[in-house]
């Protein structure tokens, strides 16, 4: 059970549609005051906007060659995606096409990957019946998992940005991190012993976005 | 005594050094773009202090002081845009080697985009939208009247006596608001305390959340105020005169056994405050 009204459960659900300009006008009319009254909606829409806004503001400062294999070795270790042949893309695009995205791209790309394990999540509760209190304990605790891969990810470009940065400017970022990963098992502790409390559940998996935006910024943090 | 100052080796010494003293010393430079309405202000600063005002003329004016031979100002100017930015040739350099203050002054219907990374940030009375945001820089935004996004790492946000749509983030710094006139006010915090001081606007709608910190309101009794406040590890303490409201009732094993939902007067503002492990508190101004 969410605990959302059956209208908020909707509305949230067509959020994406509306910020792509994929709703009639009546329908978006329709949303917009409903987002008007209601706060959590609300809520829900500014943090998709703010995440496309950011997504289509990122600027691209160069990456090392390695950067990309890395990044993909890191996924295929943690079975996100599997060794494959050469699909046409890449017979068409040379190999070093891969190592010039840029690292903010591949930031942002896995930004939105856990922003996608944050609606998964989201949509998973709001799709169970109420009697499945345990599935939705599952739910999130596979969110976690993923999210732990995500930021583990991450790690390997952030740490490389760091090493670019002034030793003070790095110190403030690691000090930071080192601040989230304490709040961060602070929650995963209040979580191991309230299991059954969906409001912990809560904060750890905002702890985990909160880590990954943390990171996301270091990522971004070299562009003057 | 005075003439061996000005004599052999003296005399050659002296100049040199005064030379010497000059590269050293602080580049100033000023100047001003004209603009039309409405203009937008972008800087991108790495370190130093950053002041931006409002102005009454169609003008920015910018004055800025570089202290070392590391940093290069860009500058760009169109009809209704000026864009500064510091670069940084070395960027594993102190901030004292990528120090650069700034002083702004703006018409005060502009917009300004402000990033820096160390030092801190001044905006004062400007209607146009601003978004700052910053590393480990405190920022203090007073008077303005448009939509204002504000983001910091590690260093206190403070906005005073501004009106328009107010967001606030930061990961371990302090927020700050006081005597606002805004009627949507959103701050969120992982490790930082939010302060709130002052009425809320008649129908506004407040949400403040901070993961580790407290939240202090100070409020007036006749604040009318829709509360809704829940922490999980934490406290809430009020001496306002809140009535609970009997409908919404916390179950004894509710998860939100820490909250309080209730009305104080007629309850037209709707202020949410939620922390994790940190108190908070309502007090009476």
């Amino acid at each position: 059970m969410n605990g959302l009204p059956a209208n908020c459960t909707e509305v949230q659900r067509r959020i994406s549609e509306c910020l792509d300009g994929g709703e009639p006008p009546d329908e978006e009319r329709r949303l917009k005051k409903h987002l008007d009254e209601c706060w959590e909606c609300s809520r829900v829409y500014e943090d998709l906007k703010s995440i496309k806004e950011t997504a289509a503001e990122l600027d691209a400062p160069e990456p090392p060659d390695t950067l990309w294999s890395s990044v993909r070795l890191q996924l295929v270790q943690q079975g996100l995606v599997r060794d494959r042949k050469p699909t046409l893309w890449e017979r068409v695009f040379p190999r070093g096409f891969a190592s010039s995205l840029k690292p903010a791209f591949v930031g942002a790309i896995l930004a939105l990957f856990v922003i996608g394990i944050a609606y998964y999540v989201r949509d998973s509760r709001k799709d169970l019946p109420p009697s499945t209190e345990s599935a939705v304990l599952l739910e999130v605790q596979r969110a976690e998992s993923h999210y732990q891969k995500a930021i583990n990810a991450l790690d390997a470009v952030s740490q490389k940005r760091l090493q670019s940065l002034s030793p003070e400017l790095a110190q403030i970022f690691t000090d930071n991190l080192a601040t989230m990963d304490y709040y961060l098992k602070e929650c995963q502790d209040a979580a191991r012993k309230n299991p059954d409390n969906p409001l912990v559940h809560q904060y750890l998996l905002v702890a985990y976005e909160k880590k990954a935006e943390l990171m996301q910024t270091i990522v971004n943090s070299d562009s003057q | 005594m005075h003439t061996k100052i000005f004599s052999g080796r003296r005399f050659v010494f002296w100049p040199l050094a005064l030379v010497a003293l000059s590269v050293q010393a602080a580049d100033r430079i000023e100047k001003v773009f004209t603009v039309s309405k409405n203009s937008n202000l972008m800087l991108m600063n790495y370190s130093g202090m950053v002041s931006v005002k409002g102005w009454q003329n169609s003008e920015i004016k910018a004055v800025w002081v570089k202290y070392s031979q590391n940093v290069e100002i860009d500058t760009e100017s169109g009809v209704n845009k000026v864009r500064l930015a510091t670069h940084v040739m070395d960027k594993l350099a102190s901030p004292e080697r990528a120090k650069v203050d700034y002083q702004i002054l703006v018409p005060e219907d502009a917009g300004l985009q402000i990033q820096s990374n160390l030092g801190s940030v001044l905006i004062e009375n400007v209607r146009g939208p601003v978004n700052v945001d910053v590393v480990d820089a405190p920022v203090r935004v007073i008077g303005t009247a448009g939509y204002v996004t504000a983001k910091s790492l590690c260093s206190r946000l403070e906005i005073s006596q501004s009106k328009g749509i107010i967001q606030t983030k930061t990961v371990s710094g302090d927020i700050v608001f006081s005597r606002l006139e805004s009627n949507n006010v959103t701050a969120s915090s992982t490790l930082g305390n939010i302060y709130y001081e002052g009425d809320f606007s008649r129908g506004g709608k407040y949400n403040f959340t901070t993961n580790e910190g407290f939240i202090s309101i100070n409020c007036p009794d006749q604040a009318s105020v829709d509360w809704e406040a829940k922490t999980v590890k934490g406290a809430i303490e009020s001496d306002l005169p809140i009535k609970s409201k009997a409908h919404r009732s916390v179950p004894r094993n509710s998860p939100e056994r820490q909250s309080l939902v209730g009305t104080q007067n007629s309850g037209d503002a709707t202020v949410q405050l939620s922390t994790f492990s940190g108190t908070i508190k309502i007090r009476r101004k």
